[in-house]
């Protein structure tokens, strides 16, 4: 029997349960518009062929995996198996969101060819959660400092840096079940996974990384069928013109979400979690997510009276400093994350004046400072130099220092007498149509304001097992590792900074 | 120019393979039938890429070159990305223009 018969056939077997009706069925409700409409499921995935081929992606992955701890190819790069740290930490989360996700869609959306896409893509969705644990695993018993590797799921919760990750993945899973697919499967899957699994697997394979890099391409491959459910959804809702505004706004609010976030941890691990550059996160991001995702897909979206995205004249200058700012961020507050720190180095400073002008006049003071307070013994904090941690975004949780520190363009707001801080003008807009969903997060001076940094530490759980050295560390080979004491020493307390101006 | 009209529309079709054997033989077979195809080896996968034109996979020529049976699941178990417009068949795989128009 030929695919589309078969495809038919079994279409047919759907029906109305009488011992159900419609609404305990699906228990909750969307705000699009699709009785009616005509759905095509380009894959036409059955469950048997389903498993065949997830069967087989599963033994060419973990074939290699066992290899690799049988055959030793020479140690991977520090800064890229350092980095990884707190790179994959954020990926178990997501992917887990993901997958109920992906359940809450298949109960509620109506028509059964998107029904089955995306059961398809919630079983995908656990593989990947359980993808990422294995290189995890396999990273925490074959890297020589495993530490941060062994807390990654703890860390991915509470990390101050996870938060931009973990706040993004809770907004898509809790909005409205048909505009999540345009959250997860027309930006995440479509625009920001390619650069993400499909660039950065390249980075993975040249650090010496290649169980990462087989782990990044069988997730990517799993994507492939997500995009199709993504154009599935979307095409379905261009069907009916009601649904034109409705997807606008989501096509405002998810663009600009996946930009702050997989786009700026995108930008970040291309730049600065590499010590071969070859292609900028710029030019990588460019290529894959603005040429062939807006120029190629998007784009095409205006014959059914899509425009572009509100911010996405923002979104691209953005990059011309995403990464860096990103960098001195997290560099700043080394000490709250769980990794050894690697900065850069004369000759890359030269690469990135080259890659991206005006990056020595805006960022190279900070670097020499850094390296000015990597010895613990001369008691100088980095973040201390930096006049501390700025304002964290009610919204997508990125510190108030984009596009770039001097030019930053956060505000705040009141709400119920509280007020929030937001980064931007694209997070200002979410959190004035949406403020509900956004005030409950408690950010970093909410949980930790008055606090002496050496006590944040312990309350993350970012301590060694000796109980006093530091999990994370500024730089890779330190002639003595920072202590709490060394941490003590530097007297810094949590303090909430001054707020951006207030809008009204 | 504002940034967002330097954002042009394209009518690129491609498809990334794992890298692998497989991706090769695919790779040589795709060249010989589509001339224009620009065949990019980024060591840990591969993309195989046409303007303007679909790319019709057909699992049994490549099976011919592979030298064995080869079918569309294990042609999806090495495709870990695509550009254009996908239709999955029975025994063939073709990406087209991403091209919509309203009904």
């Amino acid at each position: 029997m030929k695919i589309n018969e078969a495809y038919n056939r079994v279409k047919d077997m759907e029906w109305d349960p009488t011992y159900i009706d419609l609404d305990e069925k699906t228990i909750e409700k969307t705000k699009f518009y699709l009785d009616g409409v005509n759905p095509i499921d380009p894959f036409k995935t059955f469950v048997r062929e389903y498993c065949e081929q997830e069967l087989e992606k599963d033994d060419r992955h973990y074939a290699l995996l066992e290899a690799s701890s049988r055959l030793h190819s020479g140690p991977p790069d520090a800064r890229w198996m350092e980095g990884m740290k707190f790179g994959l930490s954020n990926l178990v989360g997501v992917e887990y969101a993901a997958a109920r996700a992906m359940g809450r869609m298949a109960r509620t959306v109506a028509p059964i060819e998107l029904r089955q896409g995306y059961m398809m893509q919630m079983l995908d969705e656990m593989r990947h959660s359980n993808l990422e644990m294995n290189v995890i695993r396999h990273h925490m018993r074959t890297w020589k400092d495993p530490a941060g590797y062994d807390i990654a799921a703890q860390a991915g919760v509470n990390s101050v840096g996870s938060a931009i990750f973990r706040s993004m993945v809770e907004d898509v899973m809790t909005s409205d079940p048909v505009e999540t697919s345009i959250g997860l499967q027309v930006f995440i899957e479509t625009a920001y996974t390619n650069v993400f699994f499909v660039g950065l697997s390249t980075a993975a394979a040249a650090h010496g990384d290649d169980v990462l890099a087989s782990t990044l391409l069988t997730i990517q491959s799993d994507e492939a069928r997500h995009m199709a459910n993504g154009w599935a959804t979307l095409s379905a809702l261009l069907q009916d013109d009601r649904n034109l505004p409705l997807i606008q706004q989501a096509m405002d609010k998810w663009s600009w979400r996946m930009h702050c976030s997989f786009g700026t941890g995108n930008a970040l691990f291309a730049d600065y979690f590499v010590r071969n550059h070859t292609e900028s996160a710029k030019e990588m991001t460019m290529r894959w997510v603005y040429e062939d995702f807006y120029g190629g897909f998007y784009k095409k979206l205006e014959a059914f009276g899509i425009e572009p995205p509100k911010h996405l004249d923002t979104m691209i200058t953005d990059m011309d400093w995403l990464s860096h700012s990103t960098a001195i961020y997290l560099f700043g507050a080394w000490p709250v994350f769980f990794h050894r720190f690697d900065g850069i180095d004369d000759n890359e400073i030269e690469w990135f004046e080259n890659k991206y002008p005006g990056f020595k006049q805006h960022f190279g003071q900070f670097w020499q400072t850094y390296r000015q307070c990597l010895n613990p013994d001369d008691g100088k904090l980095i973040l201390k130099e930096m006049g501390g941690l700025p304002h964290f975004c009610q919204v997508c949780n990125r510190p108030n220092i984009f596009p770039r520190p001097d030019i930053a363009t956060g505000c705040s707001r009141m709400y119920e007498g509280k007020q929030y801080s937001l980064c931007s003008e694209g997070c200002d807009d979410i959190f004035m149509k949406e403020a509900p969903r956004y005030v409950g997060a408690k950010n970093f001076y909410d949980l930790y304001e008055g606090m002496e940094l050496s006590e944040v530490i312990v309350a993350l759980g970012y301590v060694r097992e000796d109980g006093i050295t530091l999990m994370a560390q500024p730089e890779l080979e330190p002639d003595r590792m920072w202590t709490l004491d060394d941490i003590r020493a530097c007297d810094y307390v949590v303090q909430r900074p001054e707020f951006p101006p207030l809008k009204s | 120019m504002t940034d967002t009209a330097k954002v042009t529309e394209n009518f690129t079709v491609s498809a990334k393979f794992l890298g692998g054997e497989e991706a090769e033989i695919i790779s040589e077979l795709m060249q010989d039938l589509y001339p224009s195809i620009v065949v990019e080896d980024f060591g840990s996968y591969r993309a195989l890429t046409v303007d303007g034109e679909q790319l019709v996979f057909d699992m049994g020529e490549i099976a011919e070159e592979i030298g064995s049976a080869y079918t569309v699941t294990n042609f999806l178990a090495i495709l870990v990305s695509y550009k254009g417009d996908i239709d999955v068949g029975d025994d063939s795989i073709t990406i087209k223009v991403f091209a919509p128009k309203p009904q």
